[in-house]
């Protein structure tokens, strides 16, 4: 009887450690996924050159100026397109606050997202240029008062790293998971204080 | 009553007895046939699992067994084993007189069918390794069904590789340094003359060796051990060859003391169950023993067996949709011949001198020296500047032009398709025209070389066996071994040239030179050239073992240690790794050991409960140490030795009627190292899309063994029996590795050749090519006349594809350019894309029987046939296949799959449809 119950156990503990321990055929390893999610050249726009300026105009894209007319706008140098902004050409007495806004991103469905761009500068004067995210923002000119815009860290150039593309950094979006997320670009200087020259290229969302 | 009828199986006797104590048992074993004494043939008490052997003159005696009824099994391999059952009531001695022993057909079918697995022994490609030749005499039903009947899908028991068991003749380990696994087809052939074997399964104990996780494997040719006689069988075959003779003579022990045998066969087929594959082997065996006194012996063995076959290619889909599953590339004709391109030669003789020294009825110690020199080679065509002459090369398929177009209309496909038909062979003759009309007079364009390893082995043991008492044996082991492989391109044939320029056309100036010492080389037949480099091993290790028997249970513990150190020489300055490639390089060393236990309970005598462990590390192999051995003394990158953890417990049944195992098992392998080559697309940033031949490194690889395992006989009259078995496991990869390269573009451009892919993502992915379910059901009919015959249906599943490594690691799927994935890249796209590919599950029916005839009654001579159809209804079915490395990314392989057809789709095995096997042998 003893003996019975022994083998039933040992049978039992047997076939049931075997049976419960398979991994399923669907369930292995992929290498990792890194979805991009905004990736913008400017290589499809229109570019200008001199004093003809042709403002990016992109589905989704935003281009406003807050307290002036000119725009962000599409240049090309070796080749390669970008935007570019600088209040050397407005008029005098003008002052520019021009945004360059991103098209509302959807961050929900991935975990952790990196946004980088790169940026280069001319003919220094100061610093003109700072990025902001927001979640709130409705997509018109009189909103972007209201939205509620924090001000990201990326790596800019500054005097002394004149006319080479400098990259961002990666920087960690993994705390905005909303469906409209917006990233903006902003342009703040006058005819007659600071009117370096800003150029924008590769702007990338993508999963990290 | 009950127990008399119980024992009537074939011969059974009941013998009862009746004394005052201290009872004794004995008899005397000899051959039905000849009459004569049997000797080595175990004699086991089953209730205590006590056994001893019978001696010269086939004498067994126990001093003292227990009063109680038992059974005791008398078994030897080649002859039916006797159950007898035992009513010492009071005890006196007991003599059992004259047990007669009859010959065992099935052996005989047995021996004979070992060549069936034999298969693609030791072949070098991916997917075609040996299956478990290990199994070929094993007495477990589980066994063998696996050998016999599963042997022909590949399957492999625990699905572990015969680099985890350990093969030996004389104790002395077979398993080769340079891979680990055994080559079989040094003692191929030599069935007769190989036939006295001791198998162990998984961790279980062996007298000789400490092993490993999946069993061992005992050879034993010591001449005195041979049954005396003659034998000789003709065999006649569809399979890997078409004819066999084979020729045994065993003289006995004389009176003074000698014994001999000799054995000699010849295999082979112009052409064997594939197209193209022609076959020649020729083995020699002889063993010589002297006995000098009771004490000691002396015995001289020498094996030659040669084997020359040429190989088969696995194939595409694409190309097997075309031409059909036997179809070979490797062949082409001349002068009205079938030659194959890819030959595979063999011939590495082993001699061996063995000393039995009896130290006392107790204690035994044998110790062997032996030498074994010989050389593999694996032939291959090479080219210069010239175009490549595999009938499969991409650019000569229908799939190449589909791609080229987008596509291809069904008609424009079978143009392509009956175009490649027409030249789907090697061209022998174009080659010989080229190299006619080489830009360089004399100088071939083509030429066919050989992959040549030249070993020189010199192996040393020494085993002690000791019963120290009733309860307690000890076993203890050293082995030494020293090896040194010469590794060279050897040129055969410059087909019609006068000679071949050692350069490597693929780069230029120096990197071009295969040996900056000896710079642009003409080479003729029979010359070295390309790489050449000796590999030098020594290891020794030892092993001890206590065994405990009691009534109720009995116990074992074994430890080993082991060190091998290795280090590779340069022969030739390569051009490419001047600084590193000449001379010798660092040596790598490691020292590992091992502890294992097990115990078996016995419930009764007739039912066990048996568990066993095992954790050992076991240092890498020779293969996997250098990882560009060709070309430099690199040692490969985080090389550690892997550790190995396994365990099994089963449930046993030896009843009359029934007997039963049920096993579950598991094993764990980790740290494990595999290094493989091809050709890649689209791997690193060097020129992007640049084919380059990369050698590939994986380390860190951890892999998970677990199943279930069920043998079961069952006498259903004492003519009928039926068996079953069956197998059901998983075998994966249990966590993520790591992936190196390294390429010689990158070198021969100054850069780091190695290039570090990061995480290999396989966790989850199956060990290939393993069916890893099976089950067998069997009946079998033994008609008294000597007549018998058997069938048995099998069914096998879930065997995988072999995952490319490359196409899962970060280069895949993420754009080195951008950082981001490439388009179209998703969770389930990447998904869709890297499923491995599990093979369709397939039923293999056999049909098998056969007739002996005693050609007079006086000599007990034997004549006799035995035939066996093998996968009656043809089925066809993959063995195995692996992946191709060449698109390397997931824009790469997309492209390659968009159009249906891909250039570089997987590369499949197939097993053998109906193929027959009809064996006349005569025993006198």
């Amino acid at each position: 009887m003893k003996n019975n119950i022994l083998k039933i156990v040992f049978l039992l503990a047997l076939s049931s450690s075997v049976l419960t321990s398979c991994v399923k055929e669907d369930d292995f390893d992929i290498p990792p996924i890194k979805q991009l999610i905004l990736s913008e050249g400017f290589e499809t726009s229109t570019t200008g050159s001199g004093s003809t300026e042709v403002p990016i105009s992109i589905e989704g894209w935003l281009n406003f100026n807050t307290t002036s007319t000119r725009l962000w706008h599409a240049r090309i140098f070796s080749s390669n397109k970008y935007a570019e902004f600088s209040s050397f050409f407005s008029a005098n007495g003008t002052n520019d606050e021009a945004w360059l806004i991103t098209p509302a991103l959807d961050l929900t469905t991935t975990e952790s997202e990196l946004f980088s761009f790169d940026t280069k500068i001319r003919f220094w004067q100061g610093a003109a240029l700072t990025v902001f995210i927001s979640e709130d923002y409705d997509g018109t000119q009189a909103g972007l008062t209201t939205a509620t815009w924090t001000e990201l860290n990326p790596i800019l150039p500054v005097s002394g790293q004149e006319d080479v593309f400098l990259n961002s950094g990666n920087i960690d979006l993994s705390a905005y998971n909303s469906e409209n997320v917006r990233i903006a670009f902003k342009y703040t200087g006058s005819r007659a204080g600071v009117t370096t020259t800003y150029q924008l290229d590769n702007i990338k969302v993508f999963e990290n | 009553m009950k127990k008399l009828v119980l024992s009537i199986l074939f011969v059974l006797q009941a013998v009862f007895v009746f004394a005052q104590q201290n009872p004794a048992l004995k008899g005397k074993v000899v051959d039905q046939k000849t009459q004569k004494p049997l000797q080595n043939v175990t004699v086991t008490l089953q209730s205590s699992n006590q056994t001893v052997l019978t001696d010269f003159g086939g004498n067994f005696v126990f001093q003292s067994i227990a009063e109680k009824s038992d059974v005791v099994v008398i078994k030897t391999f080649g002859y039916v084993t006797q159950t007898l059952v035992l009513e010492p009531t009071l005890g006196e001695a007991l003599d059992l007189g004259v047990i007669i022993l009859e010959v065992d057909l099935a052996s005989e079918l047995q021996l004979s069918l070992v060549t069936i697995t034999e298969n693609d022994l030791g072949d070098d490609n991916s997917g075609s390794e040996s299956t478990s030749g290990l199994l070929q005499a094993a007495r477990d039903t589980y066994q063998q069904t696996a050998a016999f009947n599963w042997g022909q899908a590949r399957f492999r028991i625990r699905g572990l590789d015969n680099q985890y068991s350990t093969t030996m003749i004389n104790g002395i380990v077979m398993n080769k340094l340079y891979d680990g696994r055994p080559q079989w087809s040094n003692w191929g052939g030599l069935n007769d003359a190989t036939r006295n074997q001791e198998f162990t399964m998984g961790s279980a104990p062996s007298d000789y060796t400490f092993g490993n996780a999946l069993g061992t494997q005992e050879i034993n040719t010591r001449a005195s051990y041979f049954r005396p006689g003659n034998r000789i069988t003709f065999s006649g075959t569809n399979s890997n060859y078409s004819w066999r003779a084979m020729a045994t003579h065993a003289s006995g022990l004389d009176k003074n003391g000698w014994a001999f045998v000799v054995s000699g066969s010849r295999r082979w087929a112009q052409e064997g169950y594939f197209e193209g594959t022609d076959y020649g082997a020729n083995s020699l065996f002889a063993s010589v023993e002297k006995k000098f006194n009771d004490k000691h012996s002396l015995n001289f063995t020498s094996i030659y067996a040669q084997n020359s076959r040429g190989k088969n290619s696995p194939n595409t889909e694409e190309v097997n949709n075309i031409m059909g599953v036997r179809y070979n590339s490797y062949w082409g004709w001349q002068d009205g011949k079938k030659r194959n391109s890819r030959d595979k030669d063999i011939a590495e003789p082993i001699n061996m001198l063995s000393h039995f020294w009896k130290i006392t009825d107790r204690t035994s110690l044998n110790t062997n020296v032996a030498f074994q020199t010989g050389s593999i080679g694996n032939s291959r065509l090479d080219f210069q500047n010239a175009n490549n002459p595999d009938p499969t090369y991409y650019q000569n398929l229908p799939s190449f032009f589909s791609n080229l177009a987008g596509g291809l209309s069904p008609d424009e496909f079978q143009t392509y398709a009956n175009i490649f038909r027409s030249r789907s062979q090697i061209d022998w003759n174009a080659m010989y025209i080229a190299n006619q009309n080489s830009a360089n007079p004399g100088r071939s364009v083509y030429a066919l070389y050989e992959d040549r390893t030249d070993d020189k082995l010199w192996s040393a043991n020494t085993i002690l066996n000791s019963n120290v008492s009733d309860n307690l044996t000890i076993n203890a082991g050293a082995n030494f071994r020293r090896l040194k492989s010469n590794n060279f391109q050897n040129l055969l044939d410059l087909m019609g040239g006068q000679y071949f320029l050692d350069i490597d056309p693929f780069f230029a100036g120096n990197a071009a030179q295969p040996d900056l010492n000896n710079p642009n080389r003409q080479v003729g037949e029979g010359d070295k050239y390309g790489y050449n480099y000796n590999l030098f091993a020594t290891t020794i290790d030892g092993f001890t073992q206590f065994k405990f028997t009691y009534d109720k249970a009995d116990f074992y513990l074994a430890q080993s240690f082991s060190r091998s150190e290795y280090q590779r020489e340069g022969l030739y300055r390569n051009g490419i790794y001047a600084d590193n490639s000449f001379g010798k390089g660092d040596k790598a060393i490691f020292e590992n050991f091992g502890f294992k236990g097990g115990l078996t309970y016995k419930l009764t005598g007739r039912h066990l409960l048996d568990f066993n462990g095992l954790y050992m590390t076991q240092a890498p192999n020779l293969r996997n140490t250098f990882s560009n051995a060709r070309l430099n003394n690199n040692i490969t990158t985080d090389l550690v030795s892997e550790s190995i953890v396994s365990a099994d417990a089963s449930y046993i049944i030896r009843a009359p009627k029934l007997k039963a195992r049920l096993t579950g098992f598991y094993t764990k392998i980790k740290d494990a190292t595999e290094i493989s080559f091809f050709y890649a697309e689209s791997i690193g940033d060097a020129g992007g899309d640049e084919d380059s031949f990369v050698s590939e490194v994986v380390t860190g690889i951890d892999k998970q063994n677990m199943g279930l395992e069920l043998g079961l006989e069952y006498q259903i009259t004492s003519t009928i029996k039926a068996t079953a078995a069956a197998s059901y496991g998983q075998y994966i990869f249990s966590d993520n590795a790591r992936l190196r390269t390294n390429d010689d573009n990158l070198a021969a451009i100054g850069q780091n050749p190695v290039t570090d892919f990061g995480t290999n993502y396989i966790k989850g992915l199956r060990q290939a090519g393993i069916p890893q379910q099976a089950y067998s059901v069997g009946l079998e009919y033994r008609n008294p006349n000597f007549w018998w015959i058997g069938a048995n249906a099998n069914y096998l599943a879930d065997s995988y594809i072999d995952a490319s490594n490359i196409l899962r690691t970060d280069n895949f799927t993420i754009d080195d350019n951008t950082g981001v994935s490439f388009p179209g890249a998703n969770n389930q796209s990447v998904r869709d894309l890297l499923k491995q590919e599990k093979f369709d599950s397939f039923m293999l029916v056999n049909l098998i029987g056969g007739k002996s005839w005693r050609i007079s009654r006086k000599t007990r001579d034997t004549f006799g046939f035995f035939a066996s159809i093998n996968n009656i209804f043809d089925v066809e079915y993959k063995t195995g296949g692996f992946e191709q490395s060449r698109k390397a990314t997931f824009p790469d392989l997309q492209q390659d799959l968009a159009n249906g057809t891909p250039s570089f789709g997987p590369k499949y095995f197939y097993g053998f449809g109906r193929t027959y096997f009809v064996n006349f042998y005569i025993n006198f």
